[in-house]
């Protein structure tokens, strides 16, 4: 609900109509006078209202405006008040740039139309705005329903005012649906609902504001943890690299450092470790069994190659399965039975790499 | 309306203030994003690298162990070649080659091969096993390349021992 307040400055006295905006609609709530004797100021606003209106229209008496009558050879509202002040020029007593000039049409024809120019000293403007102002009050808009009264004919200006109030209340009502005239313009123009709408962005800009420093100490903290667990770990690999390679002094990437050093190792151990035939020989001996004889034992760092006979083909399984215990890629590559019905077996395996 | 917009940015010197400072913390916000982003991925990298490291250790420590005793025992005395040093060690053994022989040298990474091929026969798995172990414990460095143990034919306790040995030098 918005509460919109006009009020209607008559000759003697103010009369402040105070409307609620329910959709597009003014309902008039309260209707109330107040004496001008003693002079238009602040104090006599101050005391109107409780709680200040969220909008507020003013209409001024006709004796504080300059009406000047004008004819057009077209009737485009725009085009008028683009050139309504160049026509206007001599025939105000000061310059057109020292008034707030707006106008009402009052007759239309074909392709002309009658103006009522509508002008107010920009400095007496300035004063009804400050006394406004000085009173927390902002008006929006500054017009005058004596205007629309009147049906804007020049002829009947010279008349006294309606003072039927709620014929006025009535004209103010529809002043709020659509201004006739507004005097508020250029640099004395109406900027309240700017200054509100600036007032929500400052607002909304430093939620904003807080919530992305929030986001920021979160990502800050982020960072700080992950170079701290990096240099952690960057710490762990070094300690590492230094347990294994105690002499070695530049350190810059262990990572690859220790791979390089690492290959290596495994190449000059390739080159210098021959074959631990003790090994291999107690390692046969131990899985026998004393279910075959071993005829034959070749190795040559690949392969080895063993045989023998047995006295059965389960026996050689057996040996196969535990050769395969100390031995990898173990296969039987020849089995047959002889004369004497025992079992000839070649059997193929691997050193079991560590 | 455009006008409107117009007055809030470049007139409003408290919004103008608090679009600046937000653009910069959304700039400071995108920059360390980025770094974390990066920073956590090269750890990621890191513990990889790390169990890695670890998981090898050990075993590098123990090749290595085994190639600095090695190159210890390479870099220690001056040999006189692999045939004069297999003959005296047959000879502290009691055995007689049927064949020993030098063949030709190799270059091997920074060492350098001297092959000889020994051939045995009618000598027993006892004399064998003292051989290899003579062998193996020497502070010779000699590598055994192949090994061939075949029992003869007329005595299955007798066996006809082939080796490819190779002595190791500094290349």
């Amino acid at each position: 609900m918005t509460n919109v307040v006009f009020i209607d400055w008559m000759e003697k006295e103010l009369n402040i109509y105070e409307f609620v905006k329910a959709g597009n609609d003014y309902e008039l709530v309260d209707t109330r006078s107040v004496s001008l004797e003693n002079g238009f100021s602040p104090s006599v606003l101050d005391s109107l209202f409780e709680e200040k209106p969220d909008y507020l229209y003013v209409s001024l008496p006709l004796d504080l405006l300059t009406l000047r009558e004008q004819s057009f050879p077209f009737a485009d509202k725009e085009k008028i008040q683009d050139t309504i002040a160049y026509e206007l020029e001599g025939t105000l007593l000061d310059s057109i740039d020292s008034y707030s000039i707006d106008h009402v049409i009052t007759e239309t024809f074909d392709d002309s139309s009658k103006v009522m120019a509508v002008c107010l000293e920009k400095t007496k403007l300035q004063d009804i705005i400050w006394t406004f102002s000085s009173a927390g009050l902002n008006p929006k808009v500054i017009t005058s329903i004596d205007l629309w009264l009147y049906g804007g004919k020049g002829e009947d200006f010279l008349g006294k005012p309606i003072s039927d109030r709620s014929v006025r209340a009535e004209t103010a009502r529809k002043e709020l649906d659509s201004p006739s005239i507004n005097l508020r313009k250029d640099e004395l123009a109406y900027t309240g609902d700017v200054e509100k709408f600036i007032k929500r962005i400052r607002v909304t800009a430093v939620l904003l504001l807080v919530l992305l420093v929030l986001i920021g100490v979160f990502s800050t903290l982020r960072l700080t943890s992950a170079k701290k667990e990096n240099r952690e770990l960057s710490g762990q690999m070094q300690a590492l690299y230094r347990k294994v390679f105690p002499g070695e002094k530049k350190v810059i990437d262990v990572g690859r450092q220790f791979q390089g050093k690492y290959n290596t190792l495994k190449k000059k151990k390739e080159a210098l470790a021959g074959i631990s035939m003790l090994d291999i020989l107690l390692d046969v001996a131990l899985k026998n069994d004393r279910a075959a004889t071993f005829h034959e034992l070749n190795a040559n760092g690949k392969n080895i190659i063993i045989k023998g006979t047995a006295g059965s083909f389960e026996d050689v399984e057996s040996i196969k399965n535990s050769f395969a215990q100390s031995f990898s890629t173990v296969k039987v590559t020849d089995s047959s039975s002889s004369a004497d019905k025992k079992v000839a077996f070649t059997i193929q395996m691997l050193e079991k790499k560590l | 309306m455009n006008d409107l917009i117009r007055k809030i940015l470049f007139f409003d010197k408290t919004i103008s203030v608090l679009t600046v400072l937000s653009l910069l913390v959304i700039i400071t916000i995108i920059v360390t994003s980025i770094y974390a982003n990066e920073t956590k991925s090269r750890n990621k990298a890191l513990r990889g690298q790390l169990s890695e490291i670890n998981a090898l250790a050990s075993g590098v420590v123990g090749t290595k162990g085994f190639v600095e005793s090695k190159e210890k025992k390479i870099g220690m005395r001056k040999t006189k070649g692999v045939v004069s040093t297999m003959q005296q060690t047959l000879t502290s053994l009691d055995l007689k080659a049927k064949t020993l022989k030098p063949l030709d040298k190799k270059k091997v990474l920074e060492y350098l091969e001297e092959n000889a091929e020994l051939e045995i026969e009618s000598t027993d798995l006892n004399h064998i096993v003292n051989l290899l172990y003579n062998i193996e414990s020497s502070p010779i460095p000699i590598k055994i390349k192949s090994t061939s143990i075949k029992t003869s034919f007329e005595d299955p306790d007798k066996f006809t021992l082939k080796m490819m040995l190779a002595l190791i030098t500094k290349g």
